[in-house]
């Protein structure tokens, strides 16, 4: 199973782990507003994925993805997961987050070093990176207190990507839509979670659980 | 904050990067001791535009800047895959 890198924070405000396929999920925390200004949610139990290399693009192209020719861009795919490029070469993948395997798992199985697949090679992200949504009104604002990159909606638009620094560390930034996919690295997790309450407290931001993202697939 | 353009990334605070020193040229196996010598210990450091290596730390992007040591000023940046990267000439 794949705990959250926030389970202590979370186990603490009274949430219970629930499994959803491979993941122990927190599906609801107890007090949630999912409708505040600032909502702040926990996805790292579920799937996630990378590759690299300059023969990674047409790779995914042939394995049938959507794949974005402007690096710094995010596309949906059929089956409802976020392909991010990083860069000319680099993808990150999103997975829908609920129980059913999706795109996350059939890439990884179809990667082997015998696949042919030229110049690409797989990145995981499964375990590096701690995986948080930010959505509501107030979510650019929470942003301008701890990074530089200007994520207001006319300035950042839907499927828009940042690298840059958030709270001091490295991260991704994804725009989907109303909502921030926030990346970063997973041993400061619980670090970056409490900059992230204490940001939006002035917001009168609430933390909730799994089940309240939109596209959440089911537990 | 000063900002420096990321060839990949955009403009972004100076503190995301971190310098890699001037661009120069290494010595072939053999070279003169001589040679080696001035490349391991003598640095250019003149006050005119000089091409420096830096990195954009979030994304592990190295690349050139071309940068007035005299005034601080970033007169342009690319990466080293960037034909300019060839045309331009040592420090």
């Amino acid at each position: 199973m794949r705990a959250s890198f926030v389970s202590a924070p979370l186990a603490a405000l009274g949430a219970t782990p629930t499994p959803v396929g491979e993941a122990l999920a927190f599906l609801r925390v107890p007090g949630e507003n999912a409708a505040a200004p600032v909502v702040l949610t926990d996805l790292s139990p579920f799937a996630r994925t990378g590759f690299k290399g300059a023969d990674t693009a047409s790779w995914l192209a042939a394995r049938g993805l959507d794949v974005e020719p402007a690096h710094n861009h995010a596309l949906r795919q059929a089956d409802g997961s976020l392909l991010v490029r990083l860069s000319p070469g680099e993808f990150l993948l999103l997975g829908v987050p609920g129980a059913k395997p999706g795109l996350v798992e059939r890439l990884d199985a179809a990667w082997t070093r015998e696949a042919n697949a030229g110049l690409c090679f797989p990145v995981p992200r499964q375990d590096s990176h701690a995986w948080f949504v930010l959505r509501g009104e107030k979510a650019p604002a929470l942003f301008a207190k701890l990074c530089a990159v200007d994520l207001r909606p006319r300035a950042f638009a839907d499927g828009a990507v940042a690298q840059t620094s958030v709270a001091r560390l490295n991260a991704i930034i994804v725009r989907d839509g109303a909502a921030f996919h926030l990346l970063a690295d997973s041993a400061s997790a619980e670090y970056l979670w409490a900059c992230l309450i204490d940001a939006m407290a002035e917001f009168q931001g609430s933390i909730a659980g799994a089940a309240t993202v939109a596209g959440f697939g089911g537990a | 904050m000063k900002l420096m353009p990321c060839p990949l990334n955009g403009p972004r605070n100076m503190s995301e990067f971190s310098y890699g020193g001037e661009v120069r040229v290494r010595p072939e196996p053999g070279a003169d001791p001589a040679v080696v010598a001035d490349y391991v210990f003598h640095k250019h450091n003149q006050p005119e535009v000089t091409r420096e290596w830096w990195c954009h730390v979030p994304t592990s992007t190295w690349f050139i800047a071309e940068r007035n040591l005299a005034t601080d000023e970033i007169v342009r940046t690319y990466l080293p895959s960037d034909p300019l990267f060839a045309e331009g000439g040592t420090p």
